[in-house]
């Protein structure tokens, strides 16, 4: 408890230095924040291309308006709502990330992890994991926020609740209902390679 | 759905792999798939699905991003700069750079109306262009108009000029028996011997210089023939 508190008194002192012109205090959180602003506007996104846009976009919204946050919530939580928010706002009109499997290009999940990396570690620890990042392109953005939120960025079902402005039976529902796509998904492709097994 | 469905729902199966469901909801669910192998099947598959969400690995942002980031924060910083000091030199309640800057404001602010005042003013003015039909008494304006056997004509360097013509071929003297004999065999262009002034034309596919009587003379002699 004491290291929450001590927590949300250095992050109201950061946002207050930026308030003061403090130049090294929004260095201080992109430092801090950067690979999860980045990594959340991937899983949102699906395209490292668009990400890179969304996050520079996201921090300049976050330099404009740090020196008002109040530490109702956590940084890192409102950092998260910011960055989910302007996602929403800029992707929701981009309908090709909503587009059928069979339409894309054949490096369709893959571009979920970053393909900068080294080929050896862009693999994926497994083909279910291939899979799965590939089908998560194709859930609902609603639950595709919650899941990723959850599973990927480890929040707690509260954190989820505040960065998405959702009641806690919402946001189980929506991790719930993300899942059981997923799930849907990786069956179906488990069907799907076992016939093209069986053929060859 | 029944209550038996119900316990199986993958909200309650999602729930119960983050360790959200109370104490009395878990055992019952527990107790629920000791019997029923259909509902284990799909409590492991969401499992699955899970552990595939976890592999994926976090990705490191580009170093292109901190470099786009940190520019377009100093250009943030730079306009953040610019708007502090316009807005303390506006301030009434501000420094003592108020009222100079507030009076170099006011004379910037009437230069621009005086600028799109005049603008507009030169606008209208080039919108309606005076026509002249007829000679004219006194000195003409480059650019000033005027309309002369179905012609649109322009006063520009001494002369009226037809608009889109080149350079004339040959020049005719009104004064002359050529001038007039030319004359008379363009009736329509008559007009030119009442204008008293040089005109550049076109007279069929032939652009020329039509030079008056001597000094403008209006009480030019009657072309042959008529």
């Amino acid at each position: 408890m004491t290291a929450v508190t001590s927590q949300a008194s250095a992050d109201l002192a950061l946002a207050q230095r930026h308030r003061h012109g403090d130049d090294r205090a929004f260095d201080e959180v992109y430092r801090r924040f950067a690979p999860m602003v980045y990594n959340l506007a991937l899983r949102l996104s699906g395209r490292a291309e668009v990400a890179e846009d969304l996050s520079q976009e996201i921090f300049i919204r976050i330099f404009r308006h740090l020196g008002r946050f109040n530490g109702r919530s956590s940084l890192k939580t409102w950092i998260y709502r910011v960055t989910v928010n302007h996602c929403r706002s800029r992707l929701g009109r981009r309908r090709w990330l909503t587009r059928p499997l069979a339409e894309d290009d054949a490096d369709f999940g893959v571009q979920l992890v970053d393909e900068r990396r080294d080929p050896e570690s862009r693999t994926l620890a497994g083909d279910v994991g291939r899979r799965v990042a590939e089908g998560l392109r194709l859930v609902k953005p609603v639950f595709r926020e919650a899941v990723v939120l959850r599973d990927l960025e480890g929040l707690s079902y509260q954190e989820i609740a505040q960065v998405l402005g959702v009641r806690l039976g919402t946001v189980r529902s929506r991790i719930a209902r993300g899942r059981e796509q997923l799930r849907v998904y990786l069956e179906q492709t488990d069907e799907a390679a076992d016939q093209a097994d069986a053929k060859s | 759905m029944s209550a038996h469905d119900d316990i199986a729902a993958p909200e309650t199966l999602s729930a119960y792999l983050d360790g959200e469901l109370s104490v009395d909801r878990q055992e019952e669910l527990e107790a629920h798939l000791e019997q029923n192998p259909e509902s284990r099947r799909r409590l492991e598959a969401m499992r699955r699905v899970i552990d595939g969400l976890h592999q994926i690995e976090p990705a490191m942002p580009p170093p292109t991003l901190e470099h786009f980031v940190t520019r377009q924060i100093a250009l943030e910083r730079e306009r953040i700069h610019w708007l502090k000091r316009l807005e303390g030199s506006f301030s009434i309640f501000g420094n003592r750079q108020s009222p100079i800057m507030m009076l170099f404001g006011l004379i910037i602010a009437l230069s621009l109306f005086v600028y799109y005042f005049a603008v507009a003013v030169e606008r209208q003015r080039g919108d309606s262009i005076p026509v002249v039909v007829g000679p004219a008494d006194q000195g003409r304006a480059v650019g000033e108009r005027l309309e002369l056997a179905g012609r649109v004509l322009f006063w520009e360097g001494e002369a009226w000029h037809q608009q889109r013509v080149g350079a004339p071929a040959r020049e005719i003297a009104l004064a002359t028996d050529e001038g007039r004999a030319w004359l008379a065999s363009h009736p329509e262009l008559e007009p030119l011997a009442d204008l008293g002034e040089p005109a550049v034309i076109e007279v069929a596919g032939e652009v020329v210089r039509v030079r008056p009587a001597a000094g403008g003379d209006r009480e030019m002699p009657a072309p042959a023939g008529r």
